[in-house]
């Protein structure tokens, strides 16, 4: 053994740890007169194995140009070896190095010898280091290439005029002649890359892209392999939505299910998910024979080995979303794999299962899901847990199997992530299943005596103040809070407070919902008053429990004690309402409050009274208001003069989607003007759009055009945003506005960067824009909805009585109701507890121009066969704004 | 997506710690080292819980693993994963056919230069350009038609020195 060799024994491995530095030291080798090619390519390997370590993100330009030299005078051996090393060093420097088209004459001699190898290589460099303008050079050479009867030459040409053709497309469009004949080779990939190309060629031109779709699948002995196909599947899938005429899409579909019977796993693959993404963007575009094929086919690939199974699995479970009738019919084929000893399959299997399975199968499943959880990981457990999550909303009969699941779940193991969602779910459950609430809370209290995390134990803690003071043996569960404030973190201890004292706050809880609704609740009222006389010794015992916190060492924990403590101990209906009853006002109305108030003074003091007057866009996902900067902020300073507008409303879209032009408006209401806010977006990759806007044309005189702002240049994929305001000179006019979007179009060249024509002027139908009676009225849930209700006694109130046949149940008609009135539904009575019952009492409020008080009682009683017979009446100050509403329905 | 071809972001061969012995991305979805070391993190966590496929952010990865190796190839979310299956599973029959089914951490570090060829070969910046083991392993060992170097390890050479 030589000294060397056991030197490296000794160091383990060669190039492990190799400094860079040194490395580089080395490539001096490079400038000796004789050139050793065995070492020299040992030197480049080790160059290009740091590099890969990660110094190519550190290398400095001044280092890679150096190098570059030094690889310059390595051309004059021919070795091969070295030559090959050479190659990949320069095309890593390639983006690196400067002067690098010094190496172009050398490059050039190479990919004109005879070596295959020198060929291939050359041209696949070249490519990348040459200018644009220097290609018309190599043009010669490069479409001979592409014709090479060696597959090694002729794919290389192909892809370097890939890369080609995303700087200088026009060159590439030269060579098509010889890209055609190139799918005609027997080499599959030579054939997939010419293809791939011709398409990329083609794809502003429409038709010629359809003509060569329709070719390539008539001729079906052509294609040489999967990939193939699947350039073409990929490509039928945008003809397909393109395509108008039925018959053509026919053509489109049959070559669709003649590749589901291919052999190919890929192209079986391939087409299911293009099945899938056409039926989720064009339901009605997708025949339910070719779907049942797709399931079929896939149903194949579950013998097959695990990776196919995944893959299938995949699919099959994004189907189940949205066919989970016609996924069921493979059921039987897929339990079978929900004990598969790959856990990825069985996670799958199952998710696609409670996806598509019916109420009966839950139970089954449920115990096989048991039976698997111990030993899957944290992720697939997390993916279970939220496919329960959706179910005990789907079938709240099976709450309480699910429950018994989610209650062995929050006891078993699990990181913190999985541990929360299981507590989220149980409090979505647990009010379809009140029965369970004794066990919920026995089993959270045995989770938090010895939970690790804290801010689990906090959402516990939390979730337990709700339920507590709602369970009919409060007393039993006081000692396991009171423990927390003993032996906690902080934080917890101070959540472990607050829940104690919402316990306290219940011996004293008056339950006065609205007389109408009071007949079925006075049995249990009695039932309670009976308890109410334990339940104020309740109180009497947690009061020296949060005395004891008030020496507590933290901060926080203390400031809680003291604050409870002096509010357990007011009136017991003050008390109680300040314990339990939910804030007066919502925090994004405090948020949006505090922020108007950062931006405007400061100096003025805060008025709790105006918090409810702020306005809250009609955002329907509250989570992205937050995200997104205030509406309000969008308003140019042109209009700030208007002031703060009573309502903004949600963006309305007054375009179809995908279309080339979207268009959304959201309405902005201020006192004696109407502002609408355009945001435009062009979706056209070569045209440029300038002067764009919208030109409105009321139907009714009572708006007249106060200002516009256009948008002066619209260019592809970048949101602007323009306004109209028009003046009224009623208090709250309605209408509707016939819409059109004006334009200059001109055309943009991508490659140059720059416009290339004057254009032309154009214009867009949009959709029409109504102003309604809701546009005036702003969301505002009144939580003392009785008192206000009796307040406004005196005042005004209109009532009507009207039958809603388009609506098939009680739930569909509060929740188009409450959209259309544009009023809050108070005291939770949009959520109808028993889908199926027949009466419902609906509590609706608002404010109408951000100062007239609306509250609305509706009674809903809906009729087998006729549908949903509304009775409601409207109290508010103003007259007119009572009569308007009611009109409205 | 690119218009109908599909495109490889990264080839990943790394050890069983998680250390590179040599991988490639291409173009620029993972453009810091920062973020490449902390995708490649994700993957072996992955794989060492038993995943094939593996989706992380907008990616799709397939794995395998073989001796003290982990082998990853890397695409878009909605790109095939069984592409990039075989991608994988041909790199794999490559090693095999080269070294005689003896792969290990130790046998490819000293043929690294091997090893880069056949990447090289497989895959042009992102392009798939040839998937036919026997052919990709010819041309890895540099079996040219005008040429007859019959190429063994540099490694071998130096050592025997």
């Amino acid at each position: 053994m030589s000294q060397n060799q056991k030197e490296f024994q000794k160091n383990e491995l060669p190039f492990i740890g190799l400094n860079p530095t040194a490395v580089f030291q080395e490539a001096k080798m490079f400038d000796d007169t004789k050139i050793k090619p065995k070492e020299c390519a040992q030197v480049l390997t080790k160059i290009l194995y740091v590099l890969s370590q990660g110094y190519i993100n550190k290398m400095t330009k001044t280092e890679a140009t150096n190098l570059f030299f030094g690889i310059t005078k390595l051309f004059q051996s021919n070795d091969l070896i070295l030559r090959r090393m050479c190659y990949l060093v320069l095309k890593e420097l390639s983006k690196k190095s400067e002067d690098v088209i010094m190496i172009t004459q050398s490059l050039t001699k190479d990919m004109n010898s005879k070596s295959t190898v020198l060929k291939a290589n050359a041209i696949k460099v070249l490519s990348e280091i040459l200018e644009t303008n220097m290609l018309t050079y190599i043009e010669k050479y490069i479409k001979q290439m592409i014709v090479h009867k060696d597959s090694h030459i002729s794919s290389a040409a192909l892809s370097s005029a890939h890369h080609i053709f995303t700087r200088a497309p026009e060159i590439v469009r030269k060579w098509i002649g010889e890209i055609q004949e190139a799918i005609h080779s027997q080499n599959e990939f030579v054939q997939y890359l010419a293809l791939g190309l011709l398409f990329k060629i083609k794809q502003k031109d429409k038709l010629a892209v359809r003509k060569l779709v329709i070719t390539m699948i008539s001729s079906k002995s052509i294609i040489k392999s999967p990939f193939t196909h699947m350039i073409l599947i990929r490509q039928i899938k945008e003809s397909i939505l393109l395509e108008s005429e039925e018959d053509k899409r026919r053509l489109y579909f049959d070559y669709l299910s003649n590749c589901l019977k291919q052999r190919s796993e890929i192209v079986v693959l391939e087409v299911a998910k293009i099945m899938y993404f056409l039926r989720l963007e064009k339901p009605n575009l997708v025949p339910k024979s070719e779907l049942l094929l797709t399931i079929t086919a896939l149903q194949l690939l579950l013998d097959e080995k695990s990776l196919l199974i995944i893959s299938a699995l995949r699919v099959i479970e994004d189907f189940s979303k949205l066919e989970p009738i016609l996924v069921s019919t493979i059921n039987k084929n897929i339990q079978k794999l929900v004990e598969n000893p790959n856990l990825q399959i069985a996670t799958l299997a199952v998710t696609t299962l409670l996806k598509t399975g019916n109420e009966e199968s839950i139970d089954g499943l449920l115990e096989i899901i048991t039976k698997i959880f111990d030993r899957i990981s944290e992720s697939f457990k997390l993916t279970i847990i939220r496919a329960i999550k959706i179910l005990t909303i789907k079938f709240p009969k099976k709450s309480q199997s699910l429950f018994q699941f989610l209650l062995r779940a929050i006891s078993g193991n699990g990181d913190y992530e999985y541990k929360s969602t299981v507590v989220d779910s149980l409090n979505d459950i647990i009010e379809n299943v009140p029965e369970n609430i004794p066990r919920v809370l026995s089993v959270l209290c045995e989770v938090i005596e010895d939970c690790e995390y804290n801010n689990l134990s906090i959402k516990i803690i939390h979730l337990l103040g709700n339920l507590i003071p709602k369970s009919k043996e409060p007393e039993k569960f006081i000692r396991y809070i009171f423990n927390r404030t003993l032996l906690e973190e902080p934080h917890v201890r101070a959540s472990a407070i607050t829940a104690l004292a919402k316990i306290a706050g219940i011996g004293i809880k008056s339950n006065n919902i609205l007389k109408d609704n009071q007949n079925q609740k006075e049995k249990e009222k009695e039932k309670e008053n009976s308890n109410l006389k334990s339940l104020k010794e309740i109180r009497s015992r947690i009061i020296p429990l949060i005395k004891q916190c008030l020496n507590d060492e933290d901060d926080e924990v203390r400031d809680r004690a003291v604050f409870y403590y002096n509010i357990i101990q007011e009136e017991e209906d003050k008390a109680s309402k300040l314990l339990l009853d939910p804030l007066p006002v919502s925090l994004d109305s405090i948020e949006q409050y505090l922020l108007n108030y950062k931006r405007n003074s400061l100096t003025d003091e805060i008025n709790i009274n105006e918090f409810n007057e702020i306005i809250i866009p009609q955002e329907k996902e509250k989570k992205e208001v937050k995200k997104e900067k205030s509406p309000l902020e969008d308003i140019p300073k042109e209009f700030q003069s208007l002031g703060i507008p009573f309502t903004i409303s949600s963006p309305l879209s007054l375009t179809e989607k995908e279309t080339e032009y979207v268009v959304e408006c959201s309405k902005f209401i201020f006192p004696g003007f109407i502002l609408f806010k355009f945001d435009c977006t062009n979706t056209i990759e070569d045209q440029l759009l300038s002067k764009v806007k919208v030109e409105m044309t009321p139907t009714n005189k009572e708006f007249s055009l106060e200002k516009q702002i256009e948008i002066p240049k619209l260019e592809y994929d970048k949101k602007q945003t323009g306004f109209i305001c028009f003046k009224t000179n009623k208090e709250f006019p309605v209408g509707s506005f016939t819409n059109t979007l004006h334009f200059v179009s001109q055309t943009f060249d991508t490659t140059l960067n720059d416009v290339v024509d004057d254009g032309f002027e154009d214009e867009y139908q949009l959709e029409d824009i109504n102003i309604i009676i809701s546009d005036y009225i702003q969301k505002i849930q009144e939580n003392n909805f009785e008192e206000k209700w009796k307040n406004l006694e005196d005042k005004f109130e209109s009532n009507n009585k009207v039958t809603l046949s388009a609506f098939k149940s009680i739930n569909e008609a509060v929740e188009n109701i409450c959209e259309f009135l544009g009023l809050a539904a108070c005291k939770n009575t949009d959520k109808v507890n028993d889908p199926k019952s027949q009466n419902h009492i609906l509590l609706l409020s608002g404010k109408f121009l951000g100062n007239i008080d609306i509250l609305a009682f509706a009674k809903l009683k809906f009729i087998e066969n006729e549908g949903v017979l509304l009775e409601i009446k409207v109290r508010s100050t103003n007259q007119l704004v009572c009569e308007s509403i009611i009109n409205a329905i | 997506m690119e218009q109908g071809l599909f495109t490889v972001w990264c080839i990943l061969l790394l050890d069983k710690e998680g250390k590179r012995l040599y991988c490639r991305y291409y173009g620029d979805h993972f453009k810091t080292l920062k973020r490449q070391r902390h995708f490649e993190k994700q993957l072996i966590d992955k794989v060492n819980s038993g995943e094939e496929i593996i989706e992380i952010q907008n990616s799709i990865t397939c794995a395998k693993s073989f001796s003290d190796l982990h082998l990853f190839v890397t695409g878009n979310q909605d790109e095939n994963e069984l592409i990039l299956y075989n991608v994988l599973q041909n790199f794999y029959t490559t090693l095999l056919l080269i070294f005689r089914n003896q792969i290990d951490k130790t046998i490819l570090i000293e043929n690294v230069d091997i090893v880069m060829l056949i990447f090289d070969e497989i895959c042009d910046q992102g392009y798939i350009l040839e998937m036919n083991p026997e052919t990709i392993a010819s041309r890895a060992l540099i079996q040219d038609g005008n040429s007859q170097s019959n190429k063994s390890s540099f490694l071998q050479n130096f050592l025997n020195n």
